[in-house]
């Protein structure tokens, strides 16, 4: 349990780090008044919209009244939509996460049986074929592969929307999802096929293996039961902190194809400086990440008896 | 148009003609009260936003009848009627607005225009229903769909696969839009003007009328439209559109020759180097070309830097940035507000330039009504600008490029593009 424990309190400190920092960040460039009415207006609007938008106090004070507020979970009135933040990050989040969930999972279900697959039979066609898959789909940036999918299964096939969130019935709201959770899910399933097949090598030459072959154990138990089994306890880590990336990092495929997700909606945040909603953003990765790490961190210790002793 | 005429009946008053048997979208009617409301909501002390769009000091509003009004300002506004028809300046359903905060109101509209608002999801769409009441001649189509495509890739196949109909394109796309099948390119004429501005404060040169006439010679703005605009468009002689230019200036051609010779007589024989600032996306291709027509001739740039808003608006404001590239426009095509953007008391003029009769016939021109006086001044005003130099160089309108459909007919794009006008489009069936 102490474990436990001291997970949640490095969390809280990461957390108030995060919060602190994305307070600090948006007082680098710029000036959030301008930004909100524009640079014809007079001094004294100027000086009348600062007091509105509290940014007349002393900083000291603006960052109690901040974290205070996060602690709340109150990140006050976007500047742009004059609506509290965190509802419309949420809103946001969700359609993010209905396209990083299905991702993951296809990234997870190709890249298991791939990677073994490739281990098992290193340095075969088959192996090959995989590695070359897998180093591609981790150079082949985003935004490329989503204008060449558009450009085969929308333009020239003509069997798929081009972008954005639509559809009426599960089918064609299905249809919509295809390009983008495919694009999204690429670079985890390369990364993740590569883990797999790198951990599994790693484990066929350790003693226990030999070990159990020795035993007479069948190659299949032997490949099931010791060796992928211990290969899932790094697999497991970093699949899950790739969820917290698919959902946050999506902003380029988002953008390609119109999904109004949260990357995008925090891209376009930062380039109009919606000060709140930018700093919430950024605190809710945080908050994501630090429960994503904490989920990994018990199904680690599920997986993998030892770190329930120390 | 909600009014059928206008007329100034002394220096401070303007009288309305309000057209009959319009009703606004929630069954209302569209009359004097909704005008006096309109107008005077703004100068109300406790309006929520303070933002008056339509930059008018207006006193009161009389209503004579119930489709004449007497608009009263504090000084003479000749230009009232464009002021009134600008982006911004809309005719509000007063039971409606007064009843909803500002906030809940600015996502429920109610107008009178051809369509009404359905729906509306943040960043993904907007959904329009054909207005059955509206009082002109009626769209041939039920609904209007705006989407939000953030990528001009994806917004390019979207139009290729007939996932929208119309659609704005850039240059470099055009050629895959003239090429396509059941798509059409058309090209309209804008008020954006793409310019070069001049800090004056940023270099002493700058303060010599030689060096801002040399920088308008050294460039080949011709050319920079053949390829940044696909030749459509004109090069203009000041801020000033048409038809409120003076027709009897020509604007400066491309002379290098001259450029340098007349750099040495204001003492620059070897040239001097400054900064290039691009405020405008869009800005930034031809803006590197002119920055190397200005290197040629000694005006040295040593960095060509793409600001975002966040950091050029402060700049701006406080008149520190280097020479910069824009695209620019006034809401309305008047030449006082046109030749605001160099006005010394304009908050945003990031020019530091002066002169002192331009600055006095300025003062004339917002208050003259009289149109031959008003015209002899606002030449006079553009002789200057012209003979000067600067501080604006370089200038041609932004043409506006849209992929159309082919079922798509009578779409113009707006020149101000602020506003569309919608009940023109017809479909083809």
């Amino acid at each position: 349990m102490s474990y436990i424990a001291q997970r949640l309190y490095h969390g809280f400190i990461v957390l108030f780090a995060a919060a602190s920092i994305s307070f600090v960040l948006m007082f680098i460039i710029g000036d959030p008044v301008l930004m909100r009415i524009g640079d014809d207006a007079t001094q004294e609007t100027i000086d009348r919209v600062r007091q509105q938008m509290g940014l007349d106090r002393p900083l000291i004070v603006q960052y109690g009244q901040f974290m205070w507020g996060v602690v709340q979970g109150d990140f006050g009135l976007s500047y742009r939509h004059q609506e509290p933040v965190l509802g419309l990050l949420i809103s946001r989040l969700g359609n993010s996460i209905i396209l990083a969930v299905p991702a993951l999972l296809l990234a997870i279900c190709v890249s298991i049986p791939v990677g073994v697959i490739s281990a098992m039979h290193r340095n075969r066609p088959i192996d090959f074929i995989a590695r070359t898959f897998a180093l591609v789909g981790q150079a082949a940036p985003n935004f490329w592969v989503g204008i060449m999918l558009i450009l085969l299964f929308a333009i020239h096939l003509r069997w798929l929307p081009a972008s954005g969130m639509g559809g009426e019935t599960l089918g064609e709201k299905l249809k919509y999802m295809i390009m983008p959770v495919f694009t999204l899910s690429l670079l985890t399933m390369a990364y993740l096929t590569r883990m797999m097949r790198g951990a599994v090598l790693e484990l066929m030459g350790q003693d226990f293996v030999r070990t159990a072959r020795a035993k007479g154990l069948s190659p299949r138990r032997v490949m099931y039961r010791h060796v992928v089994r211990n290969a899932m306890l790094p697999y497991v880590t970093i699949s899950g902190l790739q969820l917290g990336s698919l959902i946050s990092g999506s902003m380029v495929v988002e953008s390609v194809f119109s999904w109004p997700g949260f990357g995008r909606f925090l891209l376009d945040s930062i380039r109009l400086m919606d000060i709140p909603v930018v700093a919430g953003a950024l605190t809710l990765v945080a908050v994501m990440y630090v429960v994503l790490a904490f989920i990994v961190d018990v199904i680690y210790t599920l997986l993998d008896p030892r770190l329930r002793r120390s | 148009m909600l009014a059928t005429s206008w007329e100034p009946i002394d220096d401070l008053t303007w009288e309305l003609t309000l057209r009959e048997g319009v009703t606004f979208h929630n069954g209302a009617p569209f009359n004097a009260e909704a005008v006096k409301f309109s107008i005077e909501r703004p100068h109300h002390p406790d309006f929520e936003t303070g933002d008056k769009i339509i930059d008018v000091p207006i006193s009161h509003v009389d209503i004579i009848d119930d489709y004449t009004v007497h608009i009263v300002t504090h000084e003479p506004v000749p230009i009232l009627p464009q002021r009134l028809s600008r982006n911004g300046a809309f005719i509000l359903e007063p039971g409606h607005y007064s009843e909803l905060s500002q906030q809940e109101s600015s996502r429920m509209p109610v107008g009178t225009g051809p369509f009404k608002l359905v729906e509306w999801v943040r960043d993904q769409r907007i959904v329009m229903e054909r207005n059955e009441d509206y009082w002109g001649p009626m769209p041939n189509f039920d609904r209007l769909v705006y989407r939000v495509i953030p990528e001009p890739a994806t917004m390019l196949a979207e139009v290729l696969t007939g996932g929208v109909d119309i659609a704005p394109v850039s240059p470099s796309n055009a050629e895959d839009v003239r090429a396509a099948e059941g798509v059409d390119l058309i090209v309209g004429d804008s008020l954006v003007r793409a310019v070069l501005i001049v800090n004056v404060n940023l270099h002493e040169a700058f303060n010599d009328p030689r060096v801002l006439q040399a920088m308008q010679w050294a460039i080949d703005t011709q050319a920079l439209i053949d390829a940044f605009a696909l030749g459509e468009a004109e090069q203009a002689v000041t801020m000033v559109n048409p038809p409120n230019h003076n027709p009897n200036l020509e604007p400066y051609g491309y002379d290098p020759d001259k450029a340098r010779e007349l750099l040495a007589e204001a003492g620059y024989p070897d040239g001097f180097t400054v900064e290039l600032d691009v405020l405008h996306p869009d800005a930034f291709d031809w803006a590197e070309a002119a920055a190397f027509y200005l290197t040629e001739v000694g005006i040295n740039i040593s960095q060509v830097n793409m600001l975002s808003r966040p950091v050029w608006l402060p700049r701006n404001v406080e008149g520190t940035l280097n020479l910069h590239a824009h695209h620019w426009s006034a809401g309305e095509n008047t030449p006082e507000t046109d030749m605001w953007a160099t006005h010394p008391d304009r908050p945003s003029n990031s020019t530091n330039w002066f002169n002192q009769e331009w600055y006095d016939l300025y003062a004339e021109l917002v208050r003259t009504v009289d149109q031959d006086r008003r015209t002899e001044i606002n030449h006079r005003m553009q002789e200057i600008l012209h003979a000067e130099g600067g501080p604006w160089l370089t200038q041609f309108r932004v043409p506006l490029f849209r992929a159309i459909s082919d079922r798509v007919a009578h779409y113009y794009p707006h020149p101000s593009f602020l506003v569309e006008d919608f009940a023109q489009i017809r479909l083809v069936e």
